[in-house]
């Protein structure tokens, strides 16, 4: 009975010391994330009184080519992505654990662009990729002079936005990589050479599975941040030309604040939500699978 | 403790005092709030008036604030405030937004009797006939304007003269006639790159200051063409004036400039571009980004299609200002009485001679000492007939429907009619709802 009014007491305090956490929680993630989904029902311009409508937010957006072209402009863009900055940030990653001179001036310089503020970073790739810009000055020679179209073409526009996506992030999983890969006990990698092990063989079989928590916590942070991908497609090409960078982040936006449309918007970042869930528990139960 | 009483007493005392001195301070300073899009110039002018308006309304205090100058931007940050109940007592917003505000009742009708008038109709007098008709609402005048505007042609004498033209006797009255002109003020380097362009329009790109619409739609509308039909049941936007527009838009981008290069706004005022279609407010501009410029440009009418069956300019487009239902009472007659300030006739020259904005008032286009040989001059000559841009409930989407579809047709080479019933599809859509 008395360790039971310890327990009590002490889960007492837990619970206070985590309440201010829980508190935030409910008012900045729960609360809208339940306003959001309640708006969801609504036809609300901002400034009349929202009116019920039901789902037909939903039939109109599954309806709607702007959705469809966006979800899928989505789905590519995280792909593009994510999947060479895995590899670049790795790579990075590994090399920069060997030892050679310069080799924390390499690293500071490589995270840099994380600590920039993107709409700076997006204002400065815009000046980059101008026609006139130092992109096509660079590469000038191999295009006979002529000048790419990196933001008004559609393909160029959405190249150019992953470019300056993985060009910003991958330095700060380089980091993450190498933490993970100095966490891996050097006993591992000598015990494998001794067995006769080549490099690749080291590499697939002593610091791939050890890195795996590593990898898994970049993969997943770095998708979720590709499906919400907004700042870019805002400040660079505003989702153009004819919505071929516009993504489900920015196309939340376009119909709240400029077509008024809150509770269309709503309804979007709904479906948002629901895929980076389904992808998340994806991911955790493939991770536990092979843990397993 | 008797001591600690006294102070007690005292504390509370203290306390009530500064209570009611707040109060009454409270009481007696009525604080509005007054928003307004960016115009870098008019803000001096804007500060002037408030000011005189405080002196002549003790106990009333405006608090002004400037927006982006970003209109959607601005009426995002607008409508995001109203919404929350945050929002401005009055605030100056573009007028294609009304359709948004009136039905819904963010704001009220203009209390002429605030501003000085014995009826709506003796206010609505005062304004040049038809420039008012945007803001009205089932005969109800909801705002006052700042500013109507529209777009002709600015010309750069120097590169006019450097390629032996005149720039008034040779300026382009007709879209043909700017195209002969063209092969003569465009330069292109070894490589066949354009480093000075005849003309170009205003695409819709990052950097553009310049509203493209506001003149393609105008040349549809020389060609016959609207975005609604009468009834505004459906869109219009795949008619022949449209298509055609959209086609002499490809047409020209594809030999002598397109959105691949700088915006035209930026290229005119750098020097390298001889032609561009803009808003007299646009001079100020470029006087602020190269001041050697100014001297040297020169003003025309918007060219014609020399089909063109209304002979008529760019689109027109207003500013106003309006009142928050939100507002106090008190609030409200304070933001009427301040509108007189902004709009009365002393602002409206110096919003004429300073900012090159014009306040369409019949004493100021009257007034020939300021009118004649005015730069403005020749965008007032224009405006005679030319429609408002339209305003529907939710046509903020309406820009974007019409750039996704020039879009479609300059960059992605799909044909014009078949780009332009989509973009019709799409606002058949959004007028069902």
């Amino acid at each position: 009975m008395i360790k039971m009014t310890i327990y009590r007491k002490r889960s007492l305090w837990g619970f206070l010391f985590a309440l201010p956490a829980i508190l935030f929680f409910i008012l900045f993630a729960y609360y809208p994330m339940i306003s959001a989904a309640r708006l969801s029902l609504y036809d609300w311009n901002l400034v009349s009184p929202p009116q019920f409508v039901g789902l037909d937010n939903y039939t109109y957006i599954f309806q709607d080519g702007r959705f469809q072209k966006a979800l899928v402009n989505t789905f590519k863009f995280v792909g593009t992505y994510a999947v060479p900055m895995w590899i670049v940030a790795l790579s990075m990653a590994l090399l920069f654990t060997q030892d050679f001179r310069g080799r924390g001036l390499f690293r500071t310089l490589y995270f840099v662009p994380i600590i920039l503020s993107e709409t700076v970073i997006s204002i400065v790739w815009r000046l980059l990729f101008h026609p006139q810009g130092a992109v096509n000055a660079i590469i000038s020679p191999f295009t006979g002079g002529q000048t790419i179209p990196w933001l008004t073409d559609g393909n160029y526009a959405f190249i150019a936005l992953v470019i300056v996506a993985i060009w910003r992030v991958f330095g700060y999983y380089m980091i993450i990589f190498i933490s993970g890969l100095q966490n891996i006990p050097q006993e591992y990698y000598d015990a494998a050479r001794v067995d006769g092990g080549n490099r690749i063989q080291v590499f697939r079989f002593v610091t791939m599975p050890l890195l795996l928590p590593t990898t898994v916590f970049v993969v997943i942070i770095s998708l979720l941040n590709g499906f919400q991908a907004f700042v870019y497609q805002y400040l660079i090409t505003r989702g153009g030309p004819n919505d071929s960078t516009n993504v489900l982040g920015y196309l939340i936006y376009q119909e709240a604040f400029t077509n008024l449309n809150m509770g269309r918007a709503a309804a979007i970042s709904l479906v948002l939500f629901a895929i980076l869930v389904t992808l998340t528990f994806i991911q955790l139960y493939l991770i536990r699978r092979r843990e397993v | 403790m008797r001591m600690k009483h006294r102070v007690g007493i005292v504390l509370v005392v203290v306390f009530l005092v500064a209570m009611s001195v707040t109060g009454i301070s409270a009481q007696d300073n009525l604080v509005i709030k007054y928003w307004s899009h960016d115009s870098t110039p008019r803000i001096p002018i804007d500060r002037d008036m408030i000011a005189r308006f405080e002196a002549d309304h003790p106990g009333v205090t405006v608090e002004y604030t400037v927006g982006p100058g970003d209109d959607p931007l601005y009426v995002e940050q607008l409508l995001t405030a109203l919404a929350g109940g945050e929002g401005p007592d009055c605030f100056n917003v573009v007028a294609t937004r009304v359709p948004d505000l009136v039905p819904s009742g963010a704001v009220v009708p203009v209390d002429f009797a605030a501003m000085g008038y014995a009826s709506q109709d003796e206010l609505i007098d005062v304004y040049i006939d038809g420039t008012l008709g945007t803001f009205i609402s089932n005969d109800t005048l909801y705002a006052v304007p700042t500013e109507v505007g529209n777009y002709a042609l600015f010309i750069n004498n120097d590169l006019f003269e450097a390629a032996g033209l005149d720039p008034v006797e040779d300026a382009p009255t007709t879209w043909e006639e700017l195209v002969e002109l063209a092969p003569a003020l465009t330069i292109r380097d070894g490589n066949g790159n354009i480093t000075q362009r005849a003309f170009d329009f205003a695409y819709p790109i990052p950097d553009e200051i310049v509203s493209g619409r506001v003149t393609y739609a105008g040349m549809a509308y020389q060609l016959g063409s609207t975005y609604f039909n009468e009834d505004f049941s459906a869109g219009t936007v795949n008619t022949e004036g449209w298509v055609k527009t959209y086609e002499f838009m490809r047409d020209y981008a594809a030999e002598f400039g397109g959105p691949a290069l700088t915006p035209s706004s930026i290229g005119f005022y750098e020097g390298n571009v001889a032609m561009v279609v803009s808003g007299a407010w646009y001079l100020p501009y470029i006087q602020e980004q190269n001041p050697d410029l100014t001297d040297n440009i020169s003003a025309a009418p918007l060219p014609r299609f020399a089909d063109a069956v209304n002979d008529t300019g760019s689109m027109l487009f207003a500013y106003g200002i309006y009142t928050s239902s939100q507002a106090t009472p008190e609030a409200q007659t304070a933001c009427w009485q301040l509108v007189s300030y902004l709009t009365s006739t002393e602002a409206a020259e110096r919003y004429l001679t300073d900012v090159l904005t014009l306040q369409p008032r019949k004493d100021l286009a009257a007034n020939s000492e300021l009118m004649d040989g005015n730069f403005v001059s020749i965008f007032l000559e224009d405006m005679a007939g030319n429609a408002f841009l339209p305003a529907v409930p939710g046509g903020g989407s309406l820009p974007g429907i019409l750039t996704r579809a020039l879009e479609r047709v300059l960059l992605e080479g799909m044909d014009a009619q078949e780009s332009l019933n989509l973009a019709n599809d799409e606002i058949n859509q959004f007028l069902a709802g």
